[in-house]
């Protein structure tokens, strides 16, 4: 269920549900929205840019027919079964670490970090002072 | 059903559940859980490819060699969370590759917002850059990590450039106020 914090264009623009209810005014938010726009009514043009913007972002796309979607499956089906899994050129499909939520920048610099202490507790240690 | 068309919070809990169950006869090496998940994805990767060329031949076979390498790689990939992403972004930069390697130049991906209708000049007047990001976070529900991942970039460079979008959109002009208003008051939205 949405929440009441909408403040802000993008908090409006990118909501699901509000985008639901602008698109199709009998979805099942609509209660919620008609009460919160009553509780909101300073908010009105707020609402009516956000609702803007949504129309002019909305697109049905270039849909695909069922059928064409199914034939498809079946083509990449039928590969499969053919065993013809070397024409996949190269692996296109490459898992990030973490899921890629972690910078490769940090990584690198987390694995400098662990050689550093490495080399400071095993390699220092080894440097005899003068004194 | 596809992502882009969830209308509440329960059809999300509904289709991860469903996906999960998908996903694990999928690692387990069933031919139609495969099938299933391709149907899934198909159209929404489609939408996404299709904006990178108008070769939609192309964007078929990008896709299909994508799902291909899916299944090679089924046991090494590490959750299910992010597949749709993970999916994402292989397409992108398998499509980028084969793209360039047509033109035998590395250049920007010349995104359209939506190729197949005349958008918004605000819209339009984004960059090709821009208008990524902005579809990646209106079709998509991407966060700013996720788009960053997707475009190989660095997420506080997509936060500034969303935050330019997000400036540029709030200018779009109130041209049919008047109508606005009556549309509003008609849905009984404001008094």
């Amino acid at each position: 269920m949405p929440n009441e914090e909408y403040t802000t264009l993008d908090d409006l623009v990118f909501s699901h549900s509000f985008r639901n209810w602008v698109l199709k005014s009998n979805s099942s938010e609509a209660e919620f929205w008609t009460a919160w726009a009553g509780r909101n009514a300073s908010r009105e043009e707020l609402v009516n840019q956000a609702r803007e913007i949504i129309l002019a972002l909305h697109s049905n796309g270039n849909a695909l027919s069922r059928e064409t979607i199914d034939a498809e499956v079946e083509k990449t089906l039928q590969k499969l079964r053919d065993g013809r899994l070397n024409m996949v050129r190269e692996i296109p499909f490459r898992p990030s670490l973490l899921g890629g939520r972690v910078s490769r920048y940090w990584l690198v610099a987390a694995i400098l970090a662990v050689l550093a202490i490495l080399f400071f507790l095993f390699v220092g240690k080894g440097v005899k002072h003068p004194l | 059903m596809s992502y882009a068309k969830l209308t509440s919070a329960m059809d999300l809990v509904n289709l991860l559940d469903e996906d999960l169950l998908i996903w694990n006869k999928f690692r387990n090496g069933s031919a139609d859980a495969f099938g299933e998940l391709m149907r899934t994805h198909y159209p929404d990767l489609f939408n996404y490819g299709i904006r990178f060329t108008k070769d939609d031949g192309l964007v078929k076979d990008c896709i299909q060699d994508l799902f291909l390498a899916f299944w090679l790689h089924r046991m090494s990939i590490i959750d299910t969370e992010f597949i749709k992403f993970y999916l994402l972004k292989s397409l992108r930069h398998n499509l980028i590759r084969r793209m360039a390697k047509s033109r035998r130049r590395r250049s920007e991906p010349a995104f359209e917002f939506d190729p197949a209708r005349k958008v918004h000049k605000v819209i339009a007047g984004l960059s090709r850059r821009q208008q990524e990001i902005l579809y990646l976070r209106f079709h998509w529900n991407a966060d700013t990590a996720d788009i960053a991942d997707i475009m190989a970039l660095s997420q506080p460079y997509v936060v500034n450039l969303l935050q330019d979008v997000l400036r540029r959109l709030g200018k779009i002009p109130s041209k049919n106020a008047k109508r606005r208003i009556y549309d509003s008051r008609r849905l009984g939205l404001f008094p």
